[in-house]
């Protein structure tokens, strides 16, 4: 079984069966001189099963755009809906994984503890607690380490737990800010391979935000190209490449090297349109 | 890794018993010092250290094996200031903890309070001690209010900074689980300001120790510090100062349980590096 092979290609192909459509999502933050806008009129869509990343310069916005979209910042304009309904808030069947590892998870908890959180008080027997936990944390590999706390673990480690928990919910979608940024490169490229062989198994919509564009190529099925702060979306690019994919062969092929070329572009175009008319970085 | 993370414990108690054992030499010495000085000048005040273990011995602990070698002296004044002691702390520990995580979580009662506590915690309690004595009389409830009244502060104005200082992260990270209340404030909320709750309460026990000898000086028919005012009246300094051996003890005691307690609940604490994860 494969999923990629038949998941649709195309951005925009069949908004109906869109499982995240932002629409027009502004974001200002408050600040004494008036308002800063942070995002401005954000529009795409994310369909079932699709792995889509977000990318931009940074300091553009991507993580207020994901606190957004995962309903922990309330929205200035615009809308998030989320199998068709507003989004107001966190909400079931969105999961979120953030950057910050060894603050996201909960260092006076083990593991497993951590991992069960979220799936106490909604009314599932312990016994299927137990058992989805065990999954999860079979599906990062970490079976092993379920009594350890995560200050015992390493940062790719920790994350991986934090990956776990997200799964634990069995999410319709994933939302990870930057989720390997903190990692060294090594840790970055297996967990990259982990997250795809995890989203293969259990066919979650992945949103994933980065700064690094060499990631969102390789990992997704589109890319979402955000511009310099206050940000609009100026490309969404589909990724035609292979799956399943391979952190040599992959890279290696001229497809990639085009798309990366592409986005790159893309980026720095927008970096120095904004740099050229005067606004600051 | 899971080896390296169970043996650091090991290794850390291994050297704080060094180091014990080390000033424990030192306390010897003074000791010697102390009996040796204190038989040449003869003072009548401040009588040889095996004087005052003896005194020790026969004044706490007497007693028969059967009540656990606790003389009735014990009972009479020992016992009554531990009562006070664990009412008054515990008075405090509760009201403390639970008004400082009211006001932490809660901003407008925060803001509006803050002064309010800054305030009270700058009023020396022990000058509130003659007002203590008309409002409640010379009963254990004054030296009960008292003590409860000196803990609340540290504990009440830690366990605020600790809520409020709960990485903010964590509270998104918390939020995005979607937890009820009552487990947010359970799993999330209440371990996060541990650590500061247990710095106030280990600030206050020491206040507590000290308010319950002060108020039992002043105003008490029995109690520590009720035995040591009539020692001194007495001229019997030996058991005077067995007495303040044994506060000394109690002190040590109730640090030890910290430390225990602690060694436990917040070994989550001392292992968290704050720099693991850059941030953005």
């Amino acid at each position: 079984m494969n999923p990629v092979t038949t998941r649709p290609q195309q951005p925009g192909a069949a908004l109906d069966t869109a499982v995240l459509d932002v629409q027009q999502l502004s974001k200002s933050y408050r600040s004494r001189k008036g308002d800063v806008p942070a995002v401005r009129s954000i529009e795409f869509a994310v369909h079932a099963g699709q792995f889509v990343s977000v990318v931009g310069p940074s300091g553009c916005g991507k993580t207020t755009l994901m606190m957004c979209i995962a309903g922990l910042l309330p929205i200035s304009g615009g809308a998030v809906m989320f199998r068709g309904e507003r989004m107001s808030g966190p909400r079931d069947g969105v999961a979120v994984v953030f950057q910050d590892y060894s603050r996201s998870l909960f260092p006076w908890l083990t593991v497993e503890k951590n991992v069960a959180l979220p799936l106490r008080d909604r009314g599932l027997p312990r016994a299927e607690i137990r058992q989805r936990v065990q999954e999860s944390l079979e599906m990062v590999g970490l079976a092993h380490a379920a009594g350890l706390h995560p200050w015992q673990l390493s940062g790719g480690m920790q994350q991986r737990v934090a990956i776990a928990r997200g799964l634990a919910v069995r999410p319709e979608m994933l939302i990870m800010d930057e989720p390997f940024a903190s990692v060294d490169a090594q840790t970055r490229a297996s967990l990259e391979d982990l997250l795809l062989k995890v989203w293969a198994e259990t066919g979650t919509t992945v949103l994933f935000v980065t700064h690094d564009i060499d990631e969102a190529v390789y990992l997704s099925d589109r890319v979402v190209v955000l511009s310099q702060g206050p940000s609009v979306v100026v490309a969404d690019l589909p990724v035609t490449l292979d799956r399943p994919r391979d952190q040599i062969a992959t890279k290696q092929t001229p497809l990639f090297g085009e798309l990366r070329e592409h986005v790159y572009s893309l980026v720095m175009a927008s970096q120095r349109r904004t740099s050229l008319s005067g606004e600051p970085s | 890794m899971s080896g390296q993370a169970l043996s650091r414990p090991i290794a850390t108690s291994a050297l704080a018993v060094g180091r014990g054992v080390r000033s424990l030499w030192l306390l010897a010495l003074l000791l010697v010092v102390w009996e040796v000085a204190a038989r040449m000048v003869g003072s009548l005040f401040v009588p040889p250290v095996s004087q005052i273990f003896g005194a020790f011995v026969d004044t706490w602990l007497s007693a028969s094996p059967s009540s656990l070698f606790l003389s009735s002296q014990f009972r009479a004044d020992v016992l009554p200031s531990l009562v006070r002691l664990g009412l008054g702390y515990g008075a405090a520990t509760v009201l403390g903890v639970g008004l400082g995580i009211l006001i932490g979580v809660w901003r407008p009662a925060g803001a509006f309070f803050n002064p309010l506590i800054r305030l009270g915690m700058s009023v020396p309690v022990t000058a509130l001690l003659p007002i203590a004595i008309v409002l409640f009389g010379i009963t254990s409830g004054m030296n009960v209010f008292l003590i409860a009244l000196g803990c609340l502060w540290p504990i009440l104005i830690n366990t605020y900074d600790g809520v409020r200082g709960i990485d903010r992260t964590v509270v998104t990270a918390a939020r995005s689980l979607r937890l009820t209340r009552r487990r947010y404030f359970l799993r999330v909320l209440l371990p996060g300001a541990s650590p500061a709750i247990f710095a106030g309460m280990r600030i206050s026990i020491g206040i507590a120790l000290v308010l319950m000898v002060i108020s039992e000086l002043y105003a008490a028919t029995a109690g520590l510090g009720f035995y040591i005012v009539s020692q001194q009246r007495l001229f019997q300094f030996p058991q005077l100062w067995s007495a303040i051996v044994l506060l000394a003890l109690l002190g040590i005691l109730f640090n030890a349980i910290f430390a225990l307690v602690e060694r436990v609940l917040l070994r989550w604490h001392r292992n968290v590096r704050p720099d693991s994860a850059e941030s953005h």
